[in-house]
């Protein structure tokens, strides 16, 4: 038998692992990279995903899917819906990603891990305001305005939009 | 200093699978992802099953004992009894340590 530190993983085989784990209504936790995410997700976090579950309520959450373009396994943030088809689009991606057919949608996060600390922010009900910064493109703007937010009133402000 | 216990692995026991595993066999090869509380983690463990442990997975039903295996083994692979046997108890004890086989 061997180990998973022998050999690494393709995006198609991650692919095929994740739906044979939500096949069987398990979640599937593993480390995600690139930084298409931030600065929601990192590189390096270690992320869980469970079944995605198609409601009305989908915006805003961050997903896994397999790419259209060269099969790529990515996890990306739905800013819009339209009948059967996401559009998917990456926090820090200034272009939108393709409209993407519910069923090249694997699973959705529902964990984020960096450095053995849970990360909440980004998948409570704020993901809906995020979402429509990003799809009018104006989350890079906030995203720089935030950084001149000073710290104690971004700790609210978070606090507030988790709560 | 904690000693790990040896997992005592019996010929004439019945064993099968673990419920809690996710496999998936991609391109001839059988992937295993043990599950923990609902949680198939790929960071911490997940295992390529090898040929020799293969010919032993396929046969661990729930319904033979590892003798029965090994004697159906020695009839499709031309090697001793013993030398298969042998084998077999070490792949059982490894898969047993792990939780992916549990005793009927």
């Amino acid at each position: 038998m061997q180990n998973e530190q022998e050999f690494s993983l393709s995006s198609r085989l991650t692919v095929e692992l994740m739906q044979a784990v939500f096949s069987k209504g398990a979640c599937f936790r593993f480390q995600v990279k690139g930084f298409s995410m931030l600065p929601f997700i990192w590189d390096n976090d270690i992320v869980t995903l469970s079944p995605f579950c198609f409601s009305a309520d989908d915006i805003g959450k961050s997903v896994a899917c397999v790419c259209p373009v060269g099969e790529r396994l990515i996890v990306h943030r739905i800013v819009a819906r339209n009948g059967d088809h996401y559009l998917i689009k990456g926090d820090n991606c200034s272009g939108v990603d393709y409209f993407i057919d519910k069923k090249n949608i694997l699973g959705y996060v529902t964990a984020i891990e960096r450095n053995h600390k849970s990360v909440l922010f980004g998948l409570g009900p704020e993901r809906k305001v995020i979402a429509f910064l990003s799809r009018k493109g104006m989350f890079s703007l906030v995203l720089f305005i935030w950084r001149f937010v000073p710290k104690f009133l971004r700790r609210f402000i978070k606090c507030r939009m988790l709560s | 200093m904690l000693m790990k216990e040896k997992v005592s692995v019996n010929l004439n026991t019945v064993y099968c699978l673990s419920e809690n595993l996710v496999t998936k066999e991609v391109q001839g090869e059988l992937f295993v992802i043990p599950l923990s509380a609902g949680v198939a983690d790929l960071e911490n463990k997940f295992f390529k099953i090898n040929q020799t442990a293969r010919a032993i997975w396929d046969k661990l039903d729930g319904k033979k004992t590892l003798k029965e295996i090994a004697d159906e083994l020695s009839l499709e692979y031309d090697a001793p009894l013993e030398l298969i046997q042998k084998e077999l108890l070490e792949v059982a004890a490894d898969l047993l340590e792990r939780g992916m086989l549990v005793a009927e």
